[in-house]
C-alpha cells in the first residue's frame, strides 16, 4: 500500500509525474457567486438551477455537498470540474480562474466512467500516459495505485469483468494516478451496496489520510457526510444554495470504530435536520445533472 | 432405487449433451448444406426438363468439370487471387478515409450538418456510374476498381462510425478531459476505440457493397479477375465458365465473412463486453 507513497507522505515517489511539490499547500478552491441556468425543455425559458453559490475550500480539506435532488450540488461540482460553464461567476483554483476540464481537478463519477476497451491497468495508466509518461512508466504508476486501492491482480481485466465495487475502486486508483490536485467525487459510492460502501469509504479516508488532497464529495447521504467530511455544506433547492455549513471535529481515525458510531450518528442527525428544512415546498424538476 | 436412479442421473445427462454436441455438429453441417443442395437439384432438374443447351444453360456436371479445367489451368486461382487483392485494398483504402471523416465531423457538427446532403448526393451515385470517368482518367484496371470499391465502403463506414461515437457515453469524453486529453487525444483513447462497434458494423457492410462493386467494376474496367472471366466466357461462348464464376463468388463471400469479418469482430467489441450495447 506504501509503496505508492515516499516517506514523507505528501509526495509521490514518481516525482516526474507529481505537478505539485507540497500537496497541504495546494488545491485550494474558491466558488465566487457561481451560477447556473438551463433552458427549460417545454417552454426553453431560463430555469435558475443552481445559485449564486459561493464557498471556499481549503487545501487538503475534505468537503461534503449535501443536500436533496435537485438542489445542484453536482451541477456545481462539475463546475467546479470545468466540465460545465457557469451561467455567471467564477471558480478559481490556486488563484487561477477555470475555464475548462484540466488533470488538475479530477472527478470520480457515479457511474465509473472507466473506458471499457481498455484493461483495468491501462484506465488507470492513462492520466501519466496522456501527460507524457512511456507505456512502461505510466503501467508501473497504474499498477502502484491499483494496490493503493486493494485490487493489485485486476490489472489485466476489462472494466465489465469487475464488480460495482471494484469498478469504483479503480476509478477512484485512476483519478489519483493522474496526481490531481483538487479530488471531485460525485457520489462515487451510490451505485454499490451498503455494505461494499461502507469499505470503500473507510479506504478513500485512508487514502486521502496520506495523499492530503482536497476532496469535494457530493453526497445524499447524511451518514456519508457524517463519516468522511471535515465540514459539510449543506445545499437548498430551487435555486440551489447554500444553507447551512457543518464543521465535523470528529478525528477521521476515529470514525469509523463502533465506540464512536453514536456521535458520528449524532453529527448524522443535525445533518438530517438541516436537510429536511432545505427541502422544496413543492415537488420541481432540477436540471440534467442535479444529483 | 432411488440411489440408483439419481446416480445413474448425471452420467445419463453427460452421455445425452455429447450426443446432443455430435448432433449439433453435424446437424449444424447439415443445416448449411442442405439448401445448397435443395437448389442444385432445382439448377439439375430445370436442366433436364427444359432440355436447353449446355451454352443456354449449362448443366451441373458441366460446370463442376469446368472448375477441374479452370483449377488445372491456374485461371481460378490467379484470377481469385486478382479480384480478392482488389477488393481488400478497396476496402481498406474506403475505410482509412472514412474514419477521419467521420472524426472530423463529430469535432465539427456544423461542418457535418452541412455535409450531409453533399454526402446523399454521392451516396445516390452508383459507383459504376463513375465507372466511365475513372477509366478515362486513370485506364483499366486496378486503380479504377480500387477506387469503385473504395467509394463504395466509405458512406457506411461513415455513418456507423458516427453513430458508433454518437453512441459513447458523454461521461467517457469528460473522464479522459478531466484526465489532462487535449482533442486529439480524446479522439485516439475514447473515440476511436468507443466507436469500433459501429466502425466494424460499418466495415462488414462496406465489404459487402465492395464486393459486388468489385464484380461490376471488373466486368467494365478489368483484362482479369472474376468479374472479368463471368462477363467474357459468354463472348467466348464458355457459359459454364461464367456460372463457375458466380459460384466461386458466393463461396468466396460466405468464407470471408465467416472467417475475417467474424474474426475482427471477436477479437475487438466482443472482448470490451460491449455486443450488447453494439447490438
Amino acid at each position: 500500500m506504501a509503496s505508492a507513497l515516499s516517506g514523507a507522505g505528501r509526495s509521490y515517489r514518481h516525482d516526474s509525474l507529481a505537478a505539485t511539490p507540497d500537496k497541504c499547500t495546494l488545491g485550494r478552491v474558491e466558488v465566487k457567486e457561481v451560477c447556473h441556468e438551463y433552458l427549460s425543455p417545454t417552454d426553453k425559458t431560463p430555469v435558475a438551477a443552481l445559485g449564486p453559490v459561493s464557498l471556499q475550500v481549503s487545501a487538503g480539506e475534505f468537503l461534503c455537498l449535501l443536500g436533496p435532488s435537485g438542489c445542484g450540488k453536482s451541477t456545481l461540482l462539475m463546475i467546479i470540474a470545468g466540465l460545465f460553464n457557469p451561467t455567471a461567476g467564477t471558480v478559481v483554483v490556486d488563484g487561477v480562474a477555470v475555464t475548462g476540464p484540466s488533470r488538475e481537478r479530477g472527478v470520480v463519477f457515479q457511474d465509473y466512467a472507466l473506458l471499457p476497451w481498455k484493461t483495468v491497468r491501462s484506465n488507470v495508466a492513462l492520466g501519466p500516459r496522456l501527460a507524457g509518461a512511456s507505456r512502461r512508466e505510466a503501467n508501473q504508476v497504474a499498477d502502484e495505485f491499483l494496490e493503493l486501492v486493494g485490487m493489485p491482480q485486476a490489472g489485466d481485466r476489462y472494466p465489465h469483468e469487475l464488480s460495482g465495487g471494484m469498478r469504483q475502486r479503480a476509478a477512484v486508483a485512476r483519478t489519483l494516478a493522474a496526481k490531481p490536485k483538487v479530488l471531485l467525487m460525485d457520489e462515487p459510492f451510490a451505485a454499490v451496496d451498503a455494505q461494499t460502501r461502507g469499505v470503500l469509504q473507510e479506504e478513500l479516508i485512508g487514502i486521502w489520510a496520506r495523499t492530503a488532497q482536497t476532496v469535494v464529495f457530493v453526497t445524499h447521504s447524511v451518514e456519508e457526510a457524517a463519516l468522511l467530511a471535515d465540514r459539510v455544506v449543506v445545499m437548498s433547492t430551487g435555486p440551489g444554495r447554500v444553507q447551512e455549513e457543518f464543521p465535523v471535529t470528529l478525528p477521521h481515525e476515529d470514525r469509523f470504530s463502533r465506540e464512536s458510531a453514536t456521535r458520528v450518528a449524532e453529527v448524522a442527525a443535525s445533518l438530517l435536520a438541516s436537510v429536511r428544512t432545505a427541502q422544496p415546498r413543492r415537488p420541481r424538476r432540477g436540471g440534467s445533472w442535479s444529483g | 432405487m432411488v440411489g440408483l436412479g439419481t446416480a445413474s442421473l448425471p452420467r445419463a445427462s453427460t452421455g445425452s449433451s455429447r450426443y446432443a454436441q455430435l448432433f449439433g455438429r453435424a446437424g449444424s453441417v447439415v443445416k448449411l448444406v442442405l439448401p445448397f443442395v435443395f437448389v442444385l437439384a432445382i439448377w439439375q432438374a430445370s436442366a433436364l426438363a427444359f432440355g436447353l443447351s449446355n451454352y443456354l444453360y449449362p448443366r451441373p456436371a458441366l460446370v463442376l468439370r469446368t472448375f477441374g479445367v479452370l483449377v488445372a489451368h491456374g485461371i481460378l486461382l490467379s484470377y481469385t487471387e486478382t479480384s480478392m487483392w482488389r477488393w481488400f485494398v478497396g476496402v481498406g483504402v474506403g475505410t482509412a478515409v472514412a474514419i477521419p471523416v467521420a472524426l472530423a465531423f463529430s469535432f465539427y457538427r456544423p461542418l457535418a450538418r452541412m455535409m450531409f446532403p453533399l454526402i446523399n448526393f454521392f451516396t445516390a451515385i452508383v459507383e459504376l456510374a463513375w465507372i466511365p470517368l475513372f477509366v478515362l482518367w486513370f485506364g483499366y484496371g486496378f486503380k479504377v476498381i480500387v477506387l469503385s470499391i473504395g467509394y463504395v465502403t466509405f458512406f457506411p463506414v461513415l455513418a456507423n462510425t458516427m453513430s458508433g461515437i454518437g453512441q459513447i457515453p458523454k461521461v467517457s469524453v469528460q473522464a479522459a478531459q478531466t484526465l489532462g486529453a487535449n482533442r486529439l487525444q480524446v479522439a485516439l483513447h475514447v473515440l476511436l476505440p468507443g466507436s469500433l462497434p459501429g466502425t466494424v458494423t460499418g466495415v462488414r457492410t462496406g465489404a459487402g457493397y465492395g464486393f459486388r462493386s468489385l464484380i461490376g467494376a471488373e466486368m467494365i474496367a478489368a483484362q482479369s479477375g472474376l468479374g472479368y472471366m463471368i462477363f467474357e466466357s459468354r463472348a467466348n461462348q464458355l457459359t459454364q465458365r461464367t456460372v463457375a464464376g458466380m459460384i466461386t463468388i458466393g463461396v468466396l463471400w460466405l468464407l470471408v465473412d465467416r472467417l475475417y469479418l467474424r474474426s475482427i469482430e471477436r477479437a475487438t467489441v466482443e472482448r470490451w463486453g460491449l455486443v450488447r450495447k453494439a447490438r
